[in-house]
């Protein structure tokens, strides 16, 4: 039987050093993913990693078993994230780097599809952070409204009214990039 | 059902927050109003891409690299020791406040010779401490003749003791500290 995440920490605040090998290994993909849909550029993505993990292990004591350890993790990774973001603007994702899921399409739909997923990312990527956050959190890493409150330290009303308002952002913004570049 | 109800609907759809009823009520006006059709197909659209992106794979060797950067920072062991350093630092501050109590009220009363006085006066508590332990031993007091010597005495040498533990505290936080700034993040 798996430890659990407490029992992990537990651990390693004790002086094992594989028990943090395994927190590292259980929430990679998740706070890789946050940071890269956040930051879309890769060399930043690589290092703010190393970052957040280090203030992670930094922070074990502090951790409260009561709320979610993914959540934790990524509230550290946003917070990195966002004052990296107010040092300097992040460059745009290139189209190779962008992964198109449907790989039975013929060429022609993978081409459009990506360039569909291309000005997606980069209307994501323009919109004004306090937008940005919510909209990545939520639609790409599948964060609840109530954690999303308590990662960005905002009341659940305004992550609401911010997260309706980056959809009605996107969808002018896309709209206006034009129509047919994002229907299929 | 009008625009700015549909409106809302939509957005608690995108939220998955929409009962089964509420979603018939959505779907006949999307039927039956272009605009609102329109703006679902493109929100359904734009979202539906970025929640079924593929999750960006981690570069090879990156957790490794990440593991061997947080072994090698020193002593390989999380900060779980924040209560004892505010031990240790208030201790410090209790030393340099005592001290500079003393300094100061001895300034202020009598000058230099006043602080000499509190010098001699100290000298003259540990030796108080030390005759105090000799008699208990020596004539195997009571625990109620012992607490009958001397109160001042007594009250004195719990302050003495505290101080003798925080200055203890602080010298030995001071050196941990020098001989940590020896060490350098190899990162």
């Amino acid at each position: 039987m798996e430890p659990s995440d407490y029992g992990l920490i537990q651990s390693c605040l004790a002086g094992n050093q594989e028990a943090f090998a395994g927190i590292l290994n259980r929430y990679k993909k998740p706070v890789y993913s946050v940071i890269y849909n956040l930051m879309g550029n890769s060399t930043e993505v690589n290092d703010l990693f190393q970052e957040v993990f280090i203030r992670i292990y930094k922070s074990l004591d502090s951790y409260n078993p009561e709320f979610k350890f993914v959540t934790w993790a990524a509230k550290i990774a946003t917070n990195l994230c966002l004052d990296r973001l107010r040092q300097k603007k992040p460059a745009l994702v290139p189209v190779e780097e962008i992964e198109i899921s449907d790989s039975e399409a013929n060429p022609e739909d993978q081409f459009l599809a990506r360039e569909r997923t291309m000005l997606i990312r980069r209307a994501v990527d323009q919109l004004p952070e306090k937008y940005r956050m919510p909209v990545v959190l939520f639609h790409q890493q599948g964060v609840s409204y109530e954690e999303i409150a308590g990662i960005l330290n905002q009341p659940l009303s305004i992550i609401k009214n911010r997260l309706y308002r980056a959809r009605l952002m996107l969808r002018e913004r896309l709209c206006s990039d034009g129509e047919e570049a994002i229907s299929l | 059902m009008n625009c700015t109800q549909c409106h809302n609907y939509l957005m608690r759809h995108f939220d998955r927050n929409l009962d089964n009823k509420e979603w018939d009520l959505l779907n006949r006006h999307l039927h039956s109003c272009k605009s609102c059709f329109g703006l679902f197909s493109h929100l359904e659209e734009i979202l539906g891409a970025l929640e079924t992106a593929c999750p960006p794979e981690l570069p090879s060797g990156l957790e490794e690299l990440t593991l061997q950067r947080i072994k090698s920072l020193s002593a390989f062991r999380p900060n779980s020791q924040s209560g004892y350093s505010k031990l240790a630092y208030g201790s410090i501050l209790t030393v340099v406040l005592s001290l500079a109590l003393v300094v100061g009220l001895s300034l202020n009363n009598a000058g230099f010779s006043g602080l000499i006085l509190q010098g001699r006066h100290l000298a003259y508590l540990f030796s108080g401490v030390v005759i105090d332990l000799q008699i208990v031993y020596r004539f195997g007091s009571t625990f109620f003749q012992t607490a009958l010597l001397s109160i001042y005495h007594q009250i004195e040498m719990a302050y003495v003791a505290v101080i003798l533990a925080a200055v203890f505290l602080a010298l030995k936080t001071v050196f941990a500290k020098l001989g940590n700034d020896g060490e350098t993040d190899p990162v």
